[in-house]
């Protein structure tokens, strides 16, 4: 089992390493969307000093709803996840790996790099912690919620925008204490980090396991 | 219980036993909506802070119920769907998603215009406003996947894994106002502490609300028995043409 889940993740990640627009898009999406920011402001320095995070979070949002379409898409296409069906293989390994490597390539790099684009759009160093914490409970949020979306719209004809209407939806919440996070760290309320906190542990047991189902009754 | 719903998920036993329900469910609520809006629009006073514009209250809260009794109605459906497999369950839950739009949106233009006079604005983003905008998007995301998998049976259990996640907005609409500080006003009937509105008001509130429930039986009855002819008949054709 733990030789299948290493063979899994290290297959899942030389995929996402090697596959240029499978990785390198979304972050290429993440700073062209931070890019709009300054840009649609007309210099004011003010109203970007106010909209920093949440342009961050904005941009984050988007690019992982870009990369989730390619999540099952070519395993699904190419027939690979019949195959492991047919052969047993534990869906439960394919779906967790699948849900690290997405939050390590698309989540990951957008914490990393979040403060700089922060000193970027002019936003203050006090809020580089808050902003850094919140994007940490907030992207494998994205990734997880996202999982069992990219799952459903498996075998639709026109699945991209479909994807995208399904999955808004359920983001906001996310979104908003995210961002609810972030801006309340200075007044050193932490309440939005626990409940975000909170949401986490629950997704991280349940949101596997639905997208498990789906996947089988896709396959039928 | 399972003898039970095997019993009538038949859907010729369904159409039989529909038939007497639709035909009184349609005349009450035809005649509890006439008199509700008698009752609403002539006989209850005017609120002593909202003056007339209170009567907004009887089309925009039995809306509000119904979208919220539609969705679990369509959430329970798809849950039963997945655990028996009868396609009566997912037909009528699929038959309710077009009324569920048509009451959360007729809920929320309703109480913005009401929100307009009494706070002064059309929308606020609170949380009761928010999590119900949330349902009718999720409305939405469930009539495209039934409109995209509409031509194979393929997109049943979909449909009703979907409906199942969405759920989770229900009990955040219902305890938005008590979680949160909102504008929106919080529960006024179904609360701990009993009823905090007077007869006057709730009787009128009451009748709107029973009719609107009927005329969702009526009209979810009537597209489902559409709906079964329709495909009885597709059936049909396509045996012709094979011989």
């Amino acid at each position: 089992m733990t030789k299948l889940f290493f063979l899994f993740l290290f297959r899942e990640s030389k995929g996402y390493l090697f596959n240029t627009n499978k990785s390198w898009f979304a972050l290429a999406f993440f700073l062209l969307c931070i890019l709009i920011f300054p840009l649609s402001l007309e210099d004011s320095e003010f109203t970007l000093k106010e909209i920093s995070i949440s342009s961050i979070w904005i941009c984050a949002l988007f690019a992982n709803l870009i990369s989730l379409e390619s999540l099952f898409k070519d395993d699904y296409e190419n027939g690979s996840l019949l195959q492991y069906h047919i052969n047993k293989v534990p869906f439960s390994i394919i779906v967790i790996t699948k849900v690290i490597c997405h939050w390590v390539f698309t989540g990951v790099p957008i914490i990393i790099l979040s403060p700089i684009f922060l000193i970027f759009l002019s936003g203050s160093y006090e809020n580089i912690l808050a902003l850094f914490l919140s994007l940490l409970l907030g992207t494998p949020l994205f990734s997880l919620l996202g999982i069992p979306f990219s799952a459903l719209t498996l075998g639709a004809t026109a699945r991209a925008p479909m994807l995208i209407f399904l999955t808004i939806p359920f983001y906001l919440p996310v979104i908003i204490f995210g961002v609810l996070s972030a801006s309340s760290f200075s007044n050193g309320s932490f309440s939005e980090y626990y409940f975000m906190s909170a949401i986490l542990s629950i997704g991280i047991i349940f949101l596997p396991y639905i997208t498990i189902k789906i996947l089988k009754e896709s396959l039928k | 219980m399972i003898k039970y719903f095997h019993k009538y998920a038949n859907p010729v036993r369904f159409l039989k036993i529909s038939k007497p329900i639709k035909k009184f469910s349609g005349l009450l609520s035809f005649f509890a909506i006439i008199i509700g809006l008698i009752f609403a629009l002539f006989i209850s006073p005017p609120d002593y802070q909202q003056k007339e514009t209170v009567r907004i209250m009887y089309i925009h809260v039995p809306c509000a119920w119904m979208s919220l009794i539609t969705y679990s109605f369509i959430f329970f459906n798809s849950l039963f769907f997945l655990i028996w497999r009868f396609p009566l369950f997912l037909l009528l839950a699929k038959e309710s998603i077009i009324l569920g739009i048509i009451f959360t949106f007729s809920t929320l233009f309703s109480g913005s215009l009401w929100g307009k006079p009494t706070w002064g604005t059309y929308w606020v983003w609170d949380a009761r406003l928010t999590s119900f905008l949330i349902l009718f998007f999720i409305f939405l995301g469930l009539k495209l996947i039934k409109d995209a998998y509409s031509s194979s049976n393929k997109g049943d259990g979909i449909f009703s894994y979907l409906a199942i996640i969405g759920g989770v907005n229900l009990p955040i609409i219902k305890f938005s106002v008590d979680w949160w500080n909102t504008l929106h006003q919080p529960a006024s009937i179904l609360r701990t502490g009993g009823i905090s509105i007077s007869n006057e008001m709730l009787i009128p509130l009451f009748i709107m609300a029973i009719g609107f429930l009927f005329l969702f039986v009526y009209t979810l009855l009537l597209s489902t028995e559409i709906k079964i002819k329709e495909n009885k008949l597709i059936y049909s054709s396509n045996n012709e043409s094979e011989y």
